[in-house]
C-alpha cells in the first residue's frame, strides 16, 4: 500500500508498506525534514500545517476508514485528528517520533468515534469504499469481495483488538511503536494480537477458500 | 510436551519470539494440528490485513478544517506577549478586587509614643505599624488626627 508515496520522504518511519525501509541516508534526509516542518508548525506557519496535512491526510483517512467502516465517520475523525493536531502541536517535544504520536491521536479519536456508538461499520457502499483502490493507488491483488468481508469483520472486532491488528498488518508499526500509541505494554500487544487473531479467523473462515 | 502455543503465535509469524521460544514453538507445530491451524490462520489474516487498499481522503476536507482553525498569528512574538499582557491585566484586576473586599483591621491596642512607653490608649486607628529607629513605635500618620481622641497622646 502506498497511499502517500512522499510521506517517505518526510516521515520514513510511518510510510514503510509498500515502499520498503528507506536507506540511512535518505532516512535521515527526511527525518530532518520532517523535523523542520513541525518545528515551522509549531511556530504557527499556516502553509507548513498545510503541507503536514496534505502529507499525512491519507493514511490518517483510510485508518479511520479502516477502523469505523464507515466514509461519514472516517471525514469526521479526520477533521477532528488534525484540529487537535494543531491544538497540539506545541506539545510534542520529539520525545517519540512524531507519526507515533499523530497515530496516537488517530486511534483515540476512532475509539471516541466508536463511544459515540453511530454510524460505525458503514452500509455496502461505505464498505466498497475502502475496498476500492482510490485514483493512484495500487489496485492490491485482493478481490472487492474479499476486500469487503475483512473491512466489515476488522470494523466488527472491539477496538481493543482491531487497532493493533490495523496498526500492524495495515500500517507496519513495530509492537513497540504500537504499545507507545495504545499507552500499554508490548506484551500487552502480543495478547491483543491473539486475541484479535482468534476473531478475526472465525469471522473469515468462510473465505479461505477462496483466497489463494 | 503438549503445552499448546496459541498465545505465541502472533509473535512467532511476526518474528519476535527468541530463537530458543521459535525452536519450541516450531517444534510443537510440527505435531499439534490444532496449533497449526491456528498460525495458518494468523498468517492468512496478516496478509489480507496488509493487503487491504488504501483510500484518498476527499478533496474538501482541508476547507472544512482551515474553517475551524484558529486565525493565523499576525507575528510570531505578538500572541505571547497579548497573552502575556492579558494575564498581568488580570492579575492587577484581581489584586485590586483583594483589597477592596478583605476587610480593614481591627483598631489594636497599641503603645503610645510617650518616652515612658508605659501609657497605653485606644485612639482607635492608631494601630503600631512600623517600630521606629529610636525604637518607640510609631503610629499609622493616616491616623494621627485620631491621636488627639487619646487623653495621654492629646497632652503630649
Amino acid at each position: 500500500m502506498s497511499t502517500t508515496g512522499s510521506l517517505v520522504e518526510q516521515f520514513p518511519a510511518i510510510t514503510r508498506p509498500g515502499g520498503g525501509p528507506p536507506g540511512p541516508a535518505r532516512a535521515a534526509a527526511g527525518a530532518s525534514a520532517g523535523a523542520e516542518l513541525i518545528r515551522a508548525c509549531q511556530a504557527g506557519d499556516r502553509e507548513a500545517f498545510r503541507e503536514l496535512f496534505e502529507l499525512s491526510k491519507d493514511r490518517v483517512y483510510t485508518f479511520a476508514l479502516r477502523s469505523t467502516g464507515n466514509a461519514a465517520a472516517a471525514e469526521d475523525v479526520t477533521q477532528r485528528v488534525f484540529l487537535k493536531l494543531m491544538q497540539r502541536l506545541g506539545e510534542f517535544r520529539g520525545g517519540s517520533q512524531f507519526t507515533t504520536w499523530l497515530y496516537r491521536i488517530v486511534v483515540n479519536e476512532c475509539v471516541d468515534e466508536h463511544r459515540r456508538g453511530r454510524r460505525i461499520t458503514g452500509g455496502e457502499e461505505d464498505l466498497a469504499r475502502v475496498a476500492a483502490p482510490g485514483d493512484g493507488m495500487e489496485a492490491g491483488i485482493l478481490g472487492r469481495e474479499v476486500s469487503r468481508a475483512v473491512q466489515a469483520a476488522i470494523a466488527s472486532l472491539p477496538p481493543k483488538l482491531r487497532m493493533p491488528l490495523l496498526l500492524r498488518y495495515a500500517d507496519e508499526l513495530s509492537y513497540e511503536e504500537i504499545a507507545q500509541v495504545m499507552a500499554c505494554s508490548a506484551g500487552t500487544v502480543a495478547s491483543r494480537l491473539n486475541r484479535g487473531h482468534k476473531l478475526l479467523a472465525e469471522k473469515l473462515e468462510a473465505w479461505k477458500e477462496c483466497v489463494r | 510436551m503438549w503445552n499448546h502455543v496459541e498465545k505465541r503465535l502472533a509473535e512467532y509469524v511476526d518474528g519476535r519470539l527468541p530463537a530458543a521460544e521459535a525452536a519450541r514453538v516450531a517444534s510443537h507445530l510440527e505435531h499439534c494440528a490444532r496449533c497449526r491451524g491456528r498460525c495458518e490462520a494468523v498468517r492468512f489474516n496478516a496478509r489480507l490485513l496488509a493487503e487491504l487498499p488504501g483510500a484518498a481522503a476527499p478533496s474538501g476536507l482541508w476547507a472544512a478544517i482551515e474553517r475551524s482553525l484558529p486565525e493565523p498569528r499576525s507575528s510570531p512574538g505578538f500572541m505571547p506577549m497579548l497573552r502575556w499582557s492579558a494575564i498581568v491585566g488580570m492579575l492587577a484586576v484581581g489584586a485590586l478586587g483583594f483589597t477592596r473586599t478583605v476587610p480593614a483591621p481591627e483598631p489594636a491596642m497599641g503603645t503610645c509614643g510617650s518616652p515612658s512607653g508605659k501609657a497605653r490608649y485606644r485612639c482607635e486607628v492608631a494601630r503600631v505599624s512600623w517600630p521606629a529607629r529610636d525604637g518607640r513605635a510609631a503610629v499609622v500618620p493616616a491616623a494621627a488626627a485620631n491621636v488627639a481622641a487619646c487623653g495621654h497622646c492629646h497632652r503630649n
